[in-house]
């Protein structure tokens, strides 16, 4: 399994992408003394890697190793036949704090349209929260949403769907909604991953990979 | 007949009384004499000064009139007036005061109503004579001090039952209060059996005491018969004395008065000196003097918070103060007619006087004049919360709201300087009835002034600053952070953000995300 998040920072730059996608779902995270403090966000709006379009990032924003704050945003973003929104946004803040640790990283498009209408959807919301005080560390995925959904004609209900719901595309692959990834272990560290709308593109005649969309893809990583 | 008397007389100086007493028709041109002596001594004061009198006594030519004018001069316009009806026996048995009514007329053919009210002060009677008295105050509706015969002013009583004699002593007098209820003092009558004086000397008729106000009038009448002679009160100014011991032979009365400096007790009493076994009455009465000065009444009325507890000061003319309660009356008394200055002060930094302030207020004689002061308290502002730390900074993101409108925001700030992101997402465009959504989706990004960042009212773990930022949507806006408050972890409920980019306000715990103040926490 790829994944998008990756600590480019720029904005709507594409290529080169996949390689540098970490897999923070799968990352062993360390324990807490050998890590010591850390806190760690990626946002990206949207990402598309195709055997035809390469791999094109949209609106990614990486928080600093000391903390703060980035955003990123794009007005518009089109892959032909590929994906479509508008109001792309991405936003990570954390800081390490003597006792505290704490981030928060959200990734949000509007008017998605994926594969010519075989998805759609007004907004989508991703937003990951992950703190840690030294004797408990968590992750929240609260406020992560998607409103007017719309998957091969189905509509589904705006909010958040069940974590990791899976959604065969016939011909095309499957969608994932609202993909959690979640690590740490839960005193002194913990990360979460959330990718609201993550298509994995499937070859019909071989099976094999044929690429992956993500819309609102949100990473944060407390460690104390 | 009419007498000024103040030595003991024996009847027979009454004699001459027939000559005045005959002269009694209607509001007929008998006046007697001119006015006393003592009336005008007694102007000297500028107080109560007597102006006019007159009087009959005897036969009346209608039975159930008694009339008589002011011949041959009115009063003033605004005296008081006193007018004692006197009568005999029991007409047709009717015993009480057979007065129906007391009321005014010029003398025009007919008669002209004036309007002037009398009000019955005192009667008395011991049922074989009688006396009642009126008194009008503050007299209109004629010539000032007139002396046409056809627009002289007099006084009339219309009697329930005929009556063969009887007579009235009127008089008028200058620097009386014009309302009737602060006029009228004190007074008193009485009644007695006379013995012939040369058994037993001379019989005191004593209306009894009445206190008197500074100032004030008292005027006493006595009523006899048969005639007498007599020594009036003491100390007091006969006003007239008229008898009619030849045409009935019936009685003698005798009006005194005296004005008081200082004010006190008043006990007029007359020594009468019956030759026959018989009878008096006697009535005293007080009118007080017209007031030279008002009273001035200030109020103050006070609504809001915080309103003070130890009151206001109010400043008569600048030089004359009172402690006023907050919502409440003082009066300043005995002040000179004439504009004053009114002025309210003494008031803590948050109230204010919404009315004018200082304020003129005319004062009229005898009158009370009223003001008003109306104060709005507020709360006083709350001190400006401490300065943070030098350390202190707040970061934070997340989402504020659900459903489908909904914010995204991050943030970081410090006293020195930060970021602010704002993105309200209206996902079926503008909605003019949304107070968030009014103008549609926007996206802002802001950057903090420097020195706007410090704690926030809502508690130490809250922040407020201020910046400016821009917008593609809505274009370029001042921004504050209101309230950024770190409720704990996570920031779900907990955390609460109120932010204002001019017309547009947001405020609300967060629906996902942290706010995390760094630096200090409580």
């Amino acid at each position: 399994m790829s994944t998008l998040l990756s600590n480019h920072r720029s904005a709507n730059r594409p290529g080169g992408l996949i390689a540098l996608l970490v897999l923070i779902g799968a990352l062993a995270i360390p324990r807490a003394p050998a890590w010591a403090q850390r806190v760690a966000g990626q946002a990206t709006a949207a990402a598309v890697t195709t055997t035809a379009a390469g791999s094109q990032m949209f609106a990614g924003a990486t928080l600093p190793q000391a903390g703060g704050m980035e955003q990123s945003d794009v007005d518009n973003a089109n892959v032909n036949d590929t994906f479509g929104a508008a109001g792309l946004t991405s936003i990570t803040t954390g800081q390490i704090d003597g006792g505290l640790v704490s981030v928060t990283t959200s990734a949000e498009a509007a008017d998605v349209n994926i594969l010519n209408g075989l998805i759609v959807a007004k907004a989508v919301m991703a937003l990951a929260t992950s703190y840690a005080n030294g004797t408990t560390a968590q992750s929240e995925s609260a406020g992560s949403t998607l409103l007017s959904l719309v998957i091969a004609g189905v509509s589904y209900a705006d909010g958040s769907p069940a974590p990791n719901t899976r959604v065969e595309l016939p011909g095309v692959g499957y969608v994932v909604l609202n993909e959690q990834i979640s690590g740490g272990d839960g005193v002194h560290s913990s990360n979460l991953t959330v990718k609201m709308i993550h298509v994995y593109l499937v070859d019909p005649l071989t099976g094999a990979s044929a690429g992956e969309i993500v819309i609102g893809a949100a990473m944060s990583t407390a460690i104390l | 007949m009419w007498k000024r008397r103040t030595l003991a007389r024996v009847p027979v100086l009454v004699g001459a009384a027939l000559f005045s007493v005959h002269c009694s028709d209607a509001a007929g041109p008998d006046r007697p004499v001119s006015r006393p002596l003592a009336a005008t001594t007694a102007a000297g004061g500028g107080g109560i000064q007597l102006d006019q009198w007159n009087g009959t006594f005897g036969h009346q030519p209608n039975p159930q009139l008694i009339i008589k004018g002011f011949n041959n001069t009115n009063p003033h316009v605004g005296d008081a007036i006193i007018a004692t009806f006197f009568w005999f026996g029991t007409p047709g048995g009717a015993t009480g005061n057979i007065i129906e009514s007391v009321t005014d007329v010029l003398t025009t053919n007919p008669y002209t109503p004036v309007g002037n009210k009398y009000n019955l002060v005192e009667f008395v009677s011991n049922g074989s004579i009688s006396m009642a008295t009126y008194v009008a105050t503050d007299v209109q509706g004629f010539p000032d001090a007139g002396t046409d015969g056809s627009q002289i002013l007099a006084v009339k009583a219309d009697l329930k039952v005929p009556v063969a004699d009887g007579g009235v002593l009127l008089s008028a007098w200058i620097g009386v209060a014009g309302v009737s209820t602060q006029a009228l003092g004190q007074h008193h009558s009485a009644s007695g059996l006379g013995t012939p004086y040369l058994l037993t000397g001379p019989t005191t008729a004593d209306p009894g005491a009445i206190a008197v106000n500074a100032g004030a009038l008292a005027y006493g009448v006595s009523l006899v018969a048969p005639p007498a002679g007599f020594n009036g009160p003491a100390g007091w100014t006969s006003i007239a004395a008229q008898s009619d011991p030849f045409m009935k032979g019936d009685g003698e009365f005798d009006g005194q008065f005296t004005v008081s400096s200082s004010g006190g007790s008043v006990d007029p009493q007359w020594s009468w000196f019956f030759p026959a076994p018989g009878s008096w009455l006697a009535s005293v009465l007080a009118l007080n003097a017209a007031p030279t000065t008002g009273d001035l009444t200030v109020t103050t009325s006070t609504s809001g918070e915080n309103v003070p507890t130890n009151g206001y000061t109010v400043t008569l003319d600048g030089n004359t103060s009172q402690t006023i309660p907050t919502s409440g009356q003082i009066t300043f008394t005995q002040l000179q007619p004439g504009n004053h200055q009114v002025e309210l002060s003494g008031l803590p930094a948050n109230c204010q006087v919404t009315s004018a302030n200082p304020v003129t207020v005319t004062v009229v004689a005898g009158e009370t004049a009223t003001t008003t002061f109306t104060v709005r308290c507020s709360a006083p502002p709350p001190p400006p919360p401490p300065a943070p730390p030098p350390n202190d900074f707040v970061t934070g993101g997340g989402k504020l709201g659900g459903g489908r409108e909904f914010a995204t925001f991050g943030l970081e700030a410090s006293p020195a300087d930060g970021k602010f992101e704002w993105v309200q997402h209206c996902p079926d465009g503008p909605n003019p009835a949304s107070a968030l959504c009014a103008s549609g989706q926007f996206k802002f990004h802001g950057t903090v002034t420097p020195g706007s960042y410090a704690q926030a009212s809502g508690g130490p773990n809250c922040r407020t600053w201020a910046g400016t930022g821009t917008s593609k949507q809505t274009g370029a806006h001042n921004f504050t952070v209101r309230q950024a408050c770190d409720g704990g972890e996570p920031g779900r409920g907990v955390d609460y953000v109120e932010v204002t980019m001019d017309d547009y306000q947001n405020s609300g715990f967060l629906s996902g995300g942290n706010v995390q103040l760094h630096g200090r926490k409580s």
